[in-house]
């Protein structure tokens, strides 16, 4: 049996051997960050889960005064991250605040973007390695995907396209 | 009765104590400009003489901020940099002896408002002063965290 594995165009198309010796499945890649929707769906429930693993945080959780994160920011915090992993890859680091916030950080070659969510506010910045700074300020329960696009074309744009065809033949 | 100079002279040593894990990036595991971030509703980040107070002191302190509060959190380490260093970032460092003797404040000038995030320029700068910190200050992680005294390398 003669089984041929190709890659065309490695952007914007990957192709997935999902299992052993079945047929090449093409999967349409129409984001960076976005890797399919079983990974995004997997970042995203972990990103959810680390967001709610914050609720254990009591007073002075950091031994400096801070204070525990709040239902509400917790909520928004769950909430943004669904909107904004559509399109964005997952957050370098998720992090509490010591004044009750929730931080979410991305980082690339290309620059640095941090979405802060707290009880009523959400405040984001984003810095293009030798580029212009974007700023957004709005109610942390209004956190949009246009956010996530946002980051991923900025930080994480895809690499030029480059024509290439390989062809490998494996006899069985 | 505390009796420091009430004056920071530019090259005393000032430490902060790091806290894992809340200090620190959860993927990479490294201590991040999170150490800096100042406390709720203030300006402040609680630092200490160690010049004056000497590093078994800072130690001590660290290991008793860690046992204080939430539990599933440990002192690892002192942050160390200098009077003068802090001051060249544009931020403030005053004594704060009414907590103990040998306290200190840094000053960042942005009060961080409970529950809520500054707004993104205001958090921005923040975010740069932190970073500006974070990257002055040399991390010295404690070779035995449980001991009562520091031996690690001299601050």
């Amino acid at each position: 049996m003669l089984t041929t594995l190709r890659e065309q165009e490695l952007t914007p198309t990957l192709s997935l051997l999902y299992e052993r010796y079945q047929p090449v499945v093409p999967l349409q890649v129409g984001q960076p960050g976005y890797h399919g929707p079983h990974l995004a769906f997997f970042e995203m429930n972990e990103a959810r889960a680390e967001i709610q693993r914050l609720a254990i945080l009591e007073e002075n959780w950091d031994g400096y005064g801070a204070i525990p994160i709040q239902k509400p920011t917790m909520r928004n915090a769950v909430a943004a991250v669904d909107q904004v992993l559509m399109f964005a890859p997952a957050p370098s680091d998720i992090a509490p605040n010591p004044n009750g916030t929730v931080s979410l950080e991305w980082q690339s070659d290309f620059g640095t973007a941090q979405l802060e969510i707290g009880e009523t506010r959400c405040s984001f910045f984003m810095d293009r390695r030798g580029g212009t700074s974007f700023f957004w300020d709005g109610s942390a329960s209004e956190v949009t995907a246009q956010i996530g696009v946002l980051i991923s074309s900025s930080l994480f744009p895809p690499s030029p396209a480059t024509p290439a065809t390989t062809s490998i033949g494996v006899d069985v | 009765m505390c009796d420091l100079p009430a004056e920071i002279a530019p090259s005393e040593k000032i430490v902060r104590a790091v806290i894992f894990p809340y200090h620190f990036d959860k993927k990479k595991q490294k201590y991040t400009h999170r150490a800096f971030r100042p406390a709720p509703g203030t300006d402040r980040l609680s630092v200490i003489r160690q010049t004056h107070m000497g590093s078994d002191f800072c130690k001590a302190k660290g290991r008793e901020i860690a046992a204080g509060g939430g539990e599933n959190k440990r002192y690892t380490g002192l942050a160390v940099l200098t009077a003068e260093q802090i001051r060249s970032v544009g931020i403030g460092l005053e004594d704060a002896r009414e907590d103990y003797c040998g306290h200190a404040h840094i000053r960042f000038g942005i009060v961080v408002e409970r529950n809520e995030p500054p707004d993104s320029t205001t958090n921005k700068r923040l975010t740069e002063l932190t970073q500006s910190v974070f990257k002055l200050a040399v991390y010295r992680e404690d070779p035995a965290p449980d001991a009562t005294m520091w031996t690690g390398p001299e601050l």
